[in-house]
């Protein structure tokens, strides 16, 4: 009898703890999974502002995008980029640098999808250079 | 225990416990861990893509005058006037003007703007600075000559 | 025949004690995994994004009459930001030497060695190019990450080498 009441309640623990960890398991997974998505976020934003400054210092200097490597797409300057940030072209790629010319200015807008991460607005002054 | 000569064993009751414990520990520590590992890395993106915008508005904003400031030299008016409304300042040097005006980017700094206005028309300075100055604290008597003269006098 | 149940009832225990550790050894490793992965990500793209920041910052609280502009240090690239007050004039060398970014603070035109600038971040490598029309072009690469950024100098004279 206590050789089956040990083994029983064995299995007993085993069930109960078995439910506890996969209860805390399921809790920690959704702040790991967040976490990582997090870091993914950060790390695309702090790529975009990088971009974006690129496209608006190469705006300040000569007037368009060709310097930072953008191509003149008629009325704006693009630049592709796949999901590791490697320059790609317009069909595999994940993020898009679109500098528009605002008259006197321009806009850079940096998209993942359609989505916008990052925009920024830059004035060029034409006396200068 | 023996019955009928072989040794039993029961099976460790706590055991199962004890891991289920030290794992779950260990897991909520990791979680915890990254999650706010990447809530920092998130502040500090957030922070930094701030800075750029808030510069890129300033030095908009000074380009902006800079160009008005040019019109008016080209067509020979007021640079002091041009100035002043733009809380700037215009002094007279010997080969013309030279223009300097200022606008905060964020609560520690200033982009700073100089041109000179007199035969050409050229951007001397454009760069930020500390809104203040940075002023080191004395407070705390560390050492003086005074104190190397006492150490001296006492050693003769 | 008894005692072949009670061994086998010895042995389903074992064995799901094992399977059972088994199974939380591996979340534990997955989520050690995850850790890794998010704090190796930070420390590479921190070097870089941090580099390139500072960078940034230099050239724009330096950029008077065309102080700023892209030389060699010893055969190293470099930037170099000119100031000068009542004392003389001085520079600030931003290079990159044996595995970290440097910075040296001295008088224009004195002769260091690549080591006597101070270490700001460990960086793999760090490029300076003269991009054209004012624009310097930085590169910086840690860990098997890259990142380039290009900063104009606003007053004539700045950028090229």
């Amino acid at each position: 009898m206590s050789r089956h009441s040990g083994i029983s309640l064995f299995l007993m623990e085993l069930v109960m703890m078995l439910a506890v960890f996969v209860t805390v398991a399921a809790i920690d997974t959704l702040m790991l999974v967040k976490a990582n998505n997090l870091s993914r976020q950060s790390e695309n934003l702090d790529r975009a502002v990088e971009y974006a400054v690129s496209a608006a210092e190469c705006y300040r200097a000569t007037g368009g995008g060709a310097r930072a490597g953008m191509t003149d797409t008629g009325g704006a300057w693009t630049q592709y980029f796949d999901k590791n940030w490697q320059s790609t072209d317009e069909s595999g790629a994940k993020f898009a640098v679109i500098m528009t010319d605002t008259g006197g200015g321009a806009q850079v807008t940096v998209n993942d999808g359609g989505e916008s991460i990052y925009t920024l607005s830059v004035k060029a002054a034409p006396n200068e250079g | 225990m023996k019955d009928n000569g072989i040794v039993e064993r029961k099976p460790v009751v706590g055991l199962v416990t004890l891991l289920v414990i030290f794992a779950s520990l260990c897991l909520t520590i990791l979680a915890v861990l990254s999650l706010s590992t990447a809530k920092y890395e998130m502040t500090l993106a957030r922070k930094n893509a701030d800075a750029a915008t808030a510069y890129y508005k300033a030095d908009s904003w000074c380009a902006g005058v800079s160009d008005e400031l040019y019109s008016v030299w080209m067509s020979g008016g007021d640079l002091n006037a041009a100035a002043a409304k733009h809380g700037g300042k215009c002094e007279k040097t010997a080969e013309g003007y030279t223009i300097s005006y200022v606008c905060a980017v964020d609560d520690a700094r200033l982009l700073a703007v100089t041109i000179d206005a007199g035969g050409s028309f050229s951007v001397v300075s454009w760069k930020t600075v500390p809104r203040t100055e940075w002023t080191a604290d004395d407070s705390i008597h560390v050492w003086t000559e005074q104190d190397e003269q006492e150490i001296e006098q006492a050693q003769k | 025949m008894e005692s072949r149940s009670r061994a086998t009832g010895q042995l389903i225990w074992i064995l799901l004690f094992f399977a059972f550790t088994a199974c939380v050894i591996a979340a534990l490793l997955q989520a050690a995994m995850v850790y890794n992965n998010i704090t190796g990500v930070l420390n590479d793209e921190f070097s870089i994004h941090t580099g390139l920041n500072y960078v940034q910052s230099r050239v724009r609280s330096g950029d008077s009459g065309g102080g700023v502009y892209v030389g060699k240090f010893d055969g190293i690239d470099a930037l170099y930001c000119l100031e000068k007050d009542s004392d003389g004039e001085y520079t600030t060398i931003i290079y990159g030497y044996d595995g970290s970014m440097r910075e040296l603070y001295c008088e224009k035109g004195a002769e260091f060695e690549p080591d006597a600038g101070e270490k700001l971040l460990d960086m793999d490598s760090l490029g300076f190019e003269d991009a054209g029309s004012g624009l310097i072009r930085v590169t910086c690469a840690s860990g098997g990450s890259t990142g380039s950024i290009y900063i104009a100098s606003r007053t004539e004279g700045g950028g090229g080498a």
